[in-house]
């Protein structure tokens, strides 16, 4: 168990690097799904096999579906990209490797120290997910609904070619 | 089912298409030239780049799908819970349903379902 | 809660109206469900609504901001047929996202679990990324929509990380949890510090503190004015709201943790605010740094928490909500009319023949500048009552220096408005519209007169 996790892990922190890395944006979005197939390991390996598979239909699937069309539709070439200058690269390496010391030292004691709740094993099955989903967390169910109604507005409103 | 096994039998797969594809590479016999490079090998010339600008349409289905991409998302947990969750969750769900299926509504009748 | 339920039915109700192709129907829809939700929302004053599996606590604290939230909105409602005159596109549109948006911000206002602060904020943002952008053909309203998201959902992410390392620790999404948690633990890990620095950040933001402010003139600016009228004071109120009440019910008594960080957003917010604002010549742009320098004042509040606090905190709010509405109708006309650029000189003479126009822009701006007998003096007074209860004395003589400075530059626009004379003409505006400005003004004047009618609610 262990080894898989390290190798899960590993696996999505590459990705991810790479896919801030990678020139080309469409190699960018390989690497997030990569990035996502691993964390989607990391699901099942909690017992949390529904969580798994939503997030590979979900993310894995629709979500860089839509990436994909969104690069398509800027038509983002590689020549236009603006030129960074060092100071920006500089300043953004100091202030991302700020917060990784900071998360670090802050995570450095998190082993020793008592976990609030006993990790239950059964927590991620799809039963107890639906039952928590359907008593507990009735509202933000439903509030969720008005969320994705404004969403589709959105993407009416401004995609929708409007004769001028 | 252990999640062991998933996983094992996840990388098991992961590898066997790999080590197809990796003895392939090494058995097949392979001959390379500039027409075999081509896109479409058959004969048709390449008239332009392939990174074109996609029609904003692609887009919009896109989105609409993935809304309820992420709606049967939260019917399935409410499809194994139906039985012991009882008129409740079924009025939840029908609240749900009905404003997605109020903004599907909508989205037809401005038209955006209809391909320009 | 049912408020919250009428606002959302609104907006739907608003989405189907606007096959009907008539504006005043979806006008008056909207106004009349506003005023129900208004009603609905005052009604169950006093009256503790908790029974939502711990989800929303609808108290006192909450009904109060909720409704100076809905009858902000409704200002801005009244406002909106005037400014979308002759624009038929997407209006009703405009108006569902409105509602919805408010509907998020009631719930932030009302959770009682960090689940439901998350989906309230999700609610309250992404129509305004969208409503941001409304004016589809105009570049700056696009890059509006574009920075307002990435900043957004940045924070968001952030937020997300915090709410993560907080469950991480205390195992609980529930704030009644969460403030057992700190009762009974005496050493806090620092990974939970952390997490709740994380939410401080994230919050800084929302409500456009500095150094987390550089979205807020370009958003403010791109914007259409009816939208960033709507961002200046219902959104940042409902970030106000749920920052208070996060930190006062959740992190009160974690020792030495965000009382450093809060000190530093409210004394950069109150310099950086002040003295970018003397600088703009855009009129909108100076309201988008004027509303930052307001955020270092409301941070005040946060500051020092004590039984008075919460209700200085609401009276800010009323006293800014109105002036800032004020605000915004006049410049939105006098940028319409004048097709002009909304610089101060399209400010100049305008007393001349729009006597109605100058006076209701001079009360506002006067009542952001916090002088006597206009709300935001009152405003500004409990403010500081307040932090100087809570012991900083320091804090409340930046405050009164960046007050000071403030004065500059609102008189900027009141001379340009009153001594200058160039050639203006006549504008002519709805009823509905003058009606909006006025009952702002009146109703800054009774605040600023009768102050102990908002200030003793909770």
């Amino acid at each position: 168990m262990a080894f898989l996790f390290y190798l899960l892990s590993g696996i999505a922190l590459l990705s991810a690097l790479m896919v801030v890395l990678s020139k080309s944006p469409i190699n960018s979005v390989i690497y997030l799904i990569v990035c996502f197939l691993s964390i989607a390991g990391h699901y099942i390996l909690l017992n949390a096999q529904f969580l798994a598979v939503v997030h590979i239909i979900v993310y894995t699937g629709a979500i860089m579906v839509v990436f994909l069309f969104v690069i398509m539709l800027l038509n983002l070439n590689k020549t236009n990209e603006p030129h960074k200058s060092v100071l920006t690269k500089f300043m953004a390496v100091i202030s991302g490797g700020m917060l990784f010391l900071v998360l670090i030292a802050a995570a450095k004691g998190v082993n020793e120290m008592i976990v609030a709740k006993e990790f239950d094993a059964n927590i991620g099955l799809v039963a107890n997910l639906g039952k928590v989903l359907y008593t507990d967390y009735m509202i933000p169910f439903e509030a969720s609904s008005v969320l994705f109604l404004s969403a589709m507005i959105g993407a009416v409103m401004l995609g929708k070619k409007d004769k001028k | 089912m252990n999640s062991e096994y998933l996983i094992l039998f996840f990388l098991l797969g992961v590898i066997l298409v790999g080590g197809a594809i990796v003895f392939s590479m090494f058995v097949a016999p392979s001959s390379k030239n500039s027409a075999k490079s081509e896109p479409y090998e058959c004969g048709i010339p390449v008239k332009s780049d392939a990174w074109i600008q996609f029609n904003v349409g692609y887009y919009l289905f896109a989105i609409i799908y993935l809304i309820f991409d992420v709606e049967t998302v939260f019917i399935f947990p409410w499809g194994v819970v139906m039985r012991d969750m009882g008129l409740t969750a079924f009025i939840e769900i029908l609240v749900f349903f009905f404003i997605l299926v109020l903004g599907l509504l909508y989205a037809w009748k401005k038209g955006a379902l209809r391909w320009v | 809660m049912f408020s919250i339920i009428t606002i959302a039915i609104t907006g739907v109700l608003l989405l189907y109206l606007g096959f009907l192709k008539n504006r005043w129907i979806y006008i008056s829809v909207a106004i009349t469900g506003l005023i129900t939700a208004l009603a609905l929302s005052v009604f169950s004053w006093n009256s503790l609504e908790t029974s939502f599996s711990n989800m929303l606590i609808i108290d006192n604290y909450a009904i109060a901001f909720n409704s100076v939230m809905i009858f902000a909105t409704i200002l801005i409602f009244l406002l909106a047929p005037h400014y979308f005159k002759g624009i038929e596109k997407n209006v009703p549109e405009i108006y569902a996202l409105l509602m919805f948006s408010l509907a998020g911000a009631c719930m932030v206002t009302s959770f009682d679990n960090l689940t439901m602060l998350f989906i309230g904020i999700e609610t309250m943002s992404i129509p305004l990324y969208i409503l941001a952008g409304s004016k589809k053909f105009s570049i700056r309203s696009n890059e509006a929509s574009f920075k307002y998201f990435i900043f957004s959902s940045l924070a968001t992410a952030i937020f997300l990380l915090g709410i993560t390392l907080v469950y991480g620790m205390v195992g609980s999404f529930h704030v009644g949890d969460i403030s057992n948690y700190f009762t009974i633990t005496k050493e806090i890990p620092s990974i939970l510090k952390v997490g709740i620095v994380l939410l401080v950040i994230s919050f800084g933001f929302k409500i456009a503190a500095v150094p987390f402010h550089f979205w807020a003139p370009d958003v403010y600016e791109g914007s259409p004015t009816l939208i960033t009228a709507f961002m200046a004071t219902v959104v940042k109120i409902a970030g106000f709201a749920a920052f208070y009440k996060l930190l006062s019910t959740c992190f009160i008594l974690v020792p030495d943790s965000w009382h450093h960080l809060i000190l530093g957003l409210s004394v950069l917010s109150l310099i950086i605010g002040n003295l970018a604002a003397i600088k703009q010549k855009d009129v909108k742009r100076m309201l988008a740094y004027s509303s930052i320098s307001h955020t270092g004042f409301m941070l005040f509040a946060i500051l020092s928490f004590n039984s008075f606090s919460a209700s200085s905190l609401l009276y800010y709010s009323f006293a800014y909500a109105l002036s800032t509405i004020a605000a915004f109708g006049v410049l939105m006309v006098v940028k319409n009319h004048m097709s002009a650029d909304g610089s101060v000189q399209a400010f100049e003479g305008l007393a001349k023949k729009n006597p109605i126009l100058a006076i209701v822009m001079t009360i506002s701006m006067l009542s952001m500048a916090g002088i006597p007998i206009t709300a935001g003096f009152f405003a500004k007074y409990y403010i500081f009552v307040s932090a100087i209860q809570g012991g900083w004395l320091w804090i409340v003589i930046i405050g009164i220096l960046a007050a000071l400075v403030g004065v500059a530059y609102y008189l900027k626009l009141i001379i340009a408005m009153f001594a200058k004379t160039s050639e203006t003409e006549k504008i002519v505006t709805s009823p509905l519209y003058i009606t909006s400005l006025l009952v702002a003004t009146v109703l800054i004047l009774i605040a600023g007169v009768l102050p102990n009618l908002i200030i003793s609610l909770i």
